[in-house]
């Protein structure tokens, strides 16, 4: 009787193991197709392949993706594959689209397992909650919560998923900041990015004289950390992280 | 019992979830919408044809004693086969209906169906009757999607018919309105049952 | 904190059987006198805390290094099966008391989907060993809670003049579904 159950565990597992096989193929193919037409939405016009030359970022004690694109060789954005752990269901994965100077294009939902009819109107299927993101830059826009003393308009009923979401997005923000300085990525606490520094895009290339933000007092500033291509100033953004008032964000819901 | 009665029993006289009570969680779990009932339907009924005609096929060469293990692991398979399958094919629906899906192993009705049926009939009748009782589970799963979203979300089947700006009954897509709704349903079919007889 | 939190979670936000609808056979099944009750929820904590322990191993010292991930539905279903059934032998042995009272409840659940599905969504959330024992711990405390909660109303209902055709389980789902709501209320405490 042994050697029944053994002959058919070994029968059923050939089996299962032979239609992974076959399977194998077609999984990865929609999985790398759904973060593809993530990146196409979040994206302007590109004629690379960013997932070829998507590189990693240490974020949080995660990985982070990077997808670059370019149009005839010039960057025309920075496609994150960015995360929260501070769902109501679980972790959400976003895609967010940044063009080069750090203004949010457009974010796509890859995974998420909030409450359907609550939460799950973090996607723009089911509402125009991601909408406010697209155009803004979150140097002049607090990616916060309004309760939190943000810029941004939670979901009703839906708080946590909104904050989370927008923590997501911050941490994108961080690692695209990361990303243009070549350093490391600061750790993004609840769902709150300091206000940075108003960026201008006009004023591309040149490094700009030490302005002082209103909310911040500790903000330093680091000429030689800037890159010539960096069309504002990343490095005040990324380094005046970590303000007093990330105490009063952990609590929350 | 003919060939049709085998198909047709499943949909009311021994329907799986109204009837027998049977594999509530994801009957409960995975109805937040007409699509997700239906398709957590199918992909039981999928495992429970295939487990039903294979079991009656080993009925024989398995020792009696072993019968229930050596059950449970051909529908594991199974349902590693569909969870593999869906992954490939259909993989938003496979992250909506999340660990329902490997879940099925447990559902009661599989493993029922294959001791009270499939290991007592031929594999043709052993198909059939796990396509009926299938169907009707398909049936029960995607009539609760449908009331819990046409009250919940004021759609039907993603179709949206309420005015923009006009939400549904929220509490009905969220997990009191689950056991709510069904309640009222049971209490329906229980009236509409007690009239036919 | 960090378990505090996932205590809370488990017990009171995501109810496994209210919130996640995970091991609702036994709760419409085995509800109808309170001590019943506490004897599964008894037999449910005491299994599911011992699953996912070694449901934990499993997955990090067997399935992941191997390559086998896709494996997990058969390989934890297996051996919850086989752990049930040790668990019953070695009680029998052990503890004649303990086993007298839930030697009875415990061949019910290797078909209870609460186990299994706590095993699974331990794996999904990535937690750590500690994290994995407190959460199942706690959504097996959750799941007594719900249990015994339910058990009472049930006595209630049970001398209560309900309509006919409500009468059994369409009222008990209605009621579940009230319970529910009222468990709703902690949704803002993580």
């Amino acid at each position: 009787m042994v050697v029944v159950l053994g002959a058919i565990t070994l029968v059923a597992s050939a089996a299962v193991g032979g239609i992974y096989l076959l399977t194998k193929e077609p999984i990865e193919a929609a999985q790398a197709k759904k973060v593809n037409d993530a990146i196409a939405q979040v994206m302007p016009e590109f004629d690379n392949v960013p997932s070829a030359e998507a590189f990693e970022k240490e974020a949080d004690g995660e990985t982070v993706k990077i997808y670059p694109a370019t149009l005839a060789g010039e960057p025309v954005g920075y496609a994150i594959e960015t995360f929260s752990k501070k769902g109501f269901g679980g972790n959400i994965s976003l895609m967010v689209g940044f063009l080069p100077d750090g203004t949010i294009k457009d974010i796509s939902v890859i995974s998420h397992n909030e409450t359907p009819g609550l939460g799950d109107k973090i996607q723009k299927a089911k509402s125009n909650f991601a909408v406010q993101f697209e155009g803004k830059n979150p140097a002049s826009f607090k990616l916060a919560v309004k309760k939190d003393g943000g810029d941004v308009d939670a979901i009703t009923a839906s708080t946590i998923s909104s904050r989370a979401f927008t923590d997501a997005v911050a941490r994108a923000y961080n690692v695209l900041l990361a990303v243009l300085n070549d350093t490391k990525v600061e750790a993004t606490s609840g769902a709150t990015a300091k206000a940075q520094e108003p960026a201008e895009p006009e004023e591309a290339a040149a490094p700009k004289p030490k302005r002082k933000d209103k909310g911040e007092e500790d903000f330093q500033f680091d000429p030689t950390a800037v890159k010539g291509a960096l069309p504002y100033d990343a490095t005040a953004g990324a380094s005046a992280t970590a303000n007093g008032d990330t105490a009063t964000q952990k609590g929350g819901e | 019992m003919t060939k049709l009665q085998l198909i047709t029993k499943g949909l009311v006289k021994e329907n799986p979830t109204f009837v027998l009570l049977l594999g509530m969680c994801p009957t409960l779990g995975t109805t937040t919408s007409a699509i997700n009932g239906m398709s957590m339907g199918i992909a039981t009924m999928f495992v429970l044809i295939m487990s039903n005609i294979v079991v009656s096929l080993v009925k024989n060469v398995i020792p009696a004693k072993v019968l229930i293990p050596s059950f449970i692991g051909l529908i594991a398979s199974f349902v590693t086969v569909v969870q593999l399958v869906m992954q490939a094919y259909v993989p938003d629906l496979y992250n909506t209906l999340g660990v329902f899906i490997p879940l099925i192993v447990v559902n009661c009705i599989i493993l029922g169906r294959a001791e009270a049926f499939a290991s007592k009939h031929e594999p043709f009748a052993s198909m059939l009757d796990g396509l009926g009782i299938g169907l009707g589970f398909t049936g029960s799963l995607t009539l609760l999607g449908i009331v819990r979203e046409v009250l919940g979300s004021g759609s039907i089947f993603g179709a949206k018919f309420l005015p923009a700006g006009m939400d549904g009954i929220l509490i009905f897509v969220l997990a009191p309105g689950a056991f709510i709704a069904l309640g009222y349903l049971l209490v329906l079919f229980n009236k509409f049952t007690a009239r036919l007889r | 904190m960090e378990y505090f939190v996932i205590i809370i979670s488990a017990i009171f936000v995501n109810n496994i059987v209210l919130a996640q609808f995970l091991g609702i056979c036994p709760f419409l099944g085995v509800s109808n006198r309170v001590s019943t009750s506490l004897g599964m929820g008894g037999a449910v904590t005491f299994v599911m805390t011992i699953a996912a322990l070694v449901a934990y191993m499993l997955q990090y010292g067997v399935l992941v290094p191997l390559g086998i991930g896709y494996m997990q539905t058969i390989v934890f279903i297996l051996v919850i099966a086989a752990l049930v059934q040790m668990v019953e032998i070695v009680l029998k042995k052990v503890s004649p008391a303990l086993y007298q009272a839930l030697g009875i409840f415990l061949p019910l659940i290797t078909t209870n989907c609460a186990v299994l599905g706590v095993a699974i969504l331990l794996v999904q959330k990535e937690f750590n060993l500690a994290q994995s024992v407190v959460f199942s711990a706690a959504t097996a405390l959750g799941f007594t809670l719900a249990l015994v909660l339910f058990a009472g109303l049930r006595e209630k209902l049970e001398i209560t003049d309900v309509p006919k055709a409500f009468k059994g389980v369409p009222i008990a789902l209605i009621v579940a579904g009230i319970l529910a709501m009222a468990f709703m209320g902690f949704s803002g405490l993580v």
